[in-house]
């Protein structure tokens, strides 16, 4: 569990992303600075792809909502407000444009992440697949995962942002809450349905 | 379990609830054993979620592409203004001064009382069809009120004489 005194804590784990140098930088995009902003924009893109990636589960519109994302980022910078961290405002418009963007096919995407999935060939970075298994095990490993992708498949874009964005992100009720345009309430309530469900689709599966 | 014990080992897992309801689902998982199953779940579910594979992005490729579609959607605004703004200012301006001053001049009409800009008086001549009351004649009598000259005009065509009683218009 994470440090309730510190809503981002699990986020502020990441050792490559200093949030107050983010705010700074956002603060210089602010008056213009495009390099600041292209700083940002380095340092969050594979997090906001990640949210967006987990939202819509397919690799083709991630890239392309989450690019969106940071166009609308630089046009609607003169209304970020500082009181508010910039990760949050900007996983808003991401989560929102990925919501559009649902809206607007209007069908349910079957995740598929296994298959478009490139792992990440860096030494230094965690990788969640084991390397050192045998073929059968492999097998169950992948077989399993899939599952757990159909069941997060079914979710709504709705349940599947902030079960993604508590789980994965560790953002708090309140920062969840700021990201989806939501009362906390519901944040709560929605987490709760998203869990119940996977756990009911998921059930037998190990 | 009851939805609402289930909603608060939820918050319970996140860190989301107050020290009183912290109690609360602490006293609930060490006298129920389904609630105890159901938060290491719930747990389980998020260690799956955070294990999940994720593509590894091109962050610099992604800002170049960001940044292309920035500075083009710039260039469209400065060309759109570099070229239209001015001249559509200029049209914009020219129409407002042609409108203000056509207002003008009308009102001028209206609070000079210059004779050129007075208006026509009601017009005073007449014309109307009456009923003659000779059979299967058509007349038409013009008025002029200034010259008190009053023209008849007689549908001959259709039998009616020149010397034929005339029935005044007053009694018709």
């Amino acid at each position: 569990m994470n440090n309730p005194d510190d809503p981002a804590s699990n986020l502020q784990e990441t050792p490559d992303v200093d949030w107050l140098e983010i705010d700074e930088w956002a603060c210089a995009a602010q008056r213009g600075d495009e390099e600041a902003f292209g700083r940002i924009v380095r340092a969050l893109h594979q997090r906001v792809f990640s949210v967006v990636y987990r939202v819509v589960g397919n690799m083709d519109d991630a890239t392309e909502i989450a690019q969106l994302a940071w166009i609308k980022a630089w046009q609607k910078l003169h209304a970020y407000k500082r009181e508010a961290r910039f990760f949050t405002w900007m996983y808003r418009i991401a989560v929102n444009t990925a919501m559009d963007h649902h809206r607007r096919t209007r069908r349910r995407r079957e995740v598929d992440l296994l298959d478009e999935v490139q792992l990440d060939p860096e030494p230094g970075r965690d990788s969640p697949v084991a390397t050192h298994s045998g073929p059968d095990e492999e097998m169950a490993r992948r077989e399993t995962m899939e599952q757990f992708q159909h069941a997060l498949g079914s979710l709504s874009p709705e349940h599947r942002a902030v079960l993604v964005l508590r789980e994965v992100e560790g953002l708090s009720y309140k920062e969840i809450s700021e990201v989806t345009g939501t009362r906390q309430g519901t944040v709560m309530s929605r987490l709760h349905y998203a869990r119940k469900t996977m756990q009911d689709l998921l059930k037998g599966i190990r | 379990m009851k939805t609402r014990d289930q909603k608060l080992l939820s918050r319970a897992l996140d860190s989301e609830c107050s020290e009183a309801q912290r109690r609360t689902a602490d006293a609930l998982l060490a006298t129920d054993p389904d609630a105890k199953v159901l938060q290491e779940t719930w747990s389980e579910l998020g260690d799956r979620m955070r294990s999940l594979p994720a593509p590894v992005v091109d962050e610099e490729l992604a800002w170049m592409n960001v940044q292309r579609e920035i500075r083009s959607g710039r260039a469209e605004r400065e060309a759109l203004a570099g070229v239209f703004g001015p001249r559509l200012a200029w049209a914009f301006g020219l129409g407002l001064v042609l409108f203000a001053l056509s207002i003008l001049f009308v009102l001028r009409q209206e609070w000079t009382g210059d004779p050129r800009f007075a208006r026509s008086a009601t017009p005073i001549n007449q014309v109307e069809w009456v009923e003659t009351g000779i059979p299967g004649a058509t007349t038409m009598i013009f008025a002029d009120a200034s010259t008190g000259l009053t023209v008849v005009w007689m549908d001959v065509e259709n039998g009616v004489r020149i010397n034929d009683k005339l029935k005044p218009a007053e009694e018709t």
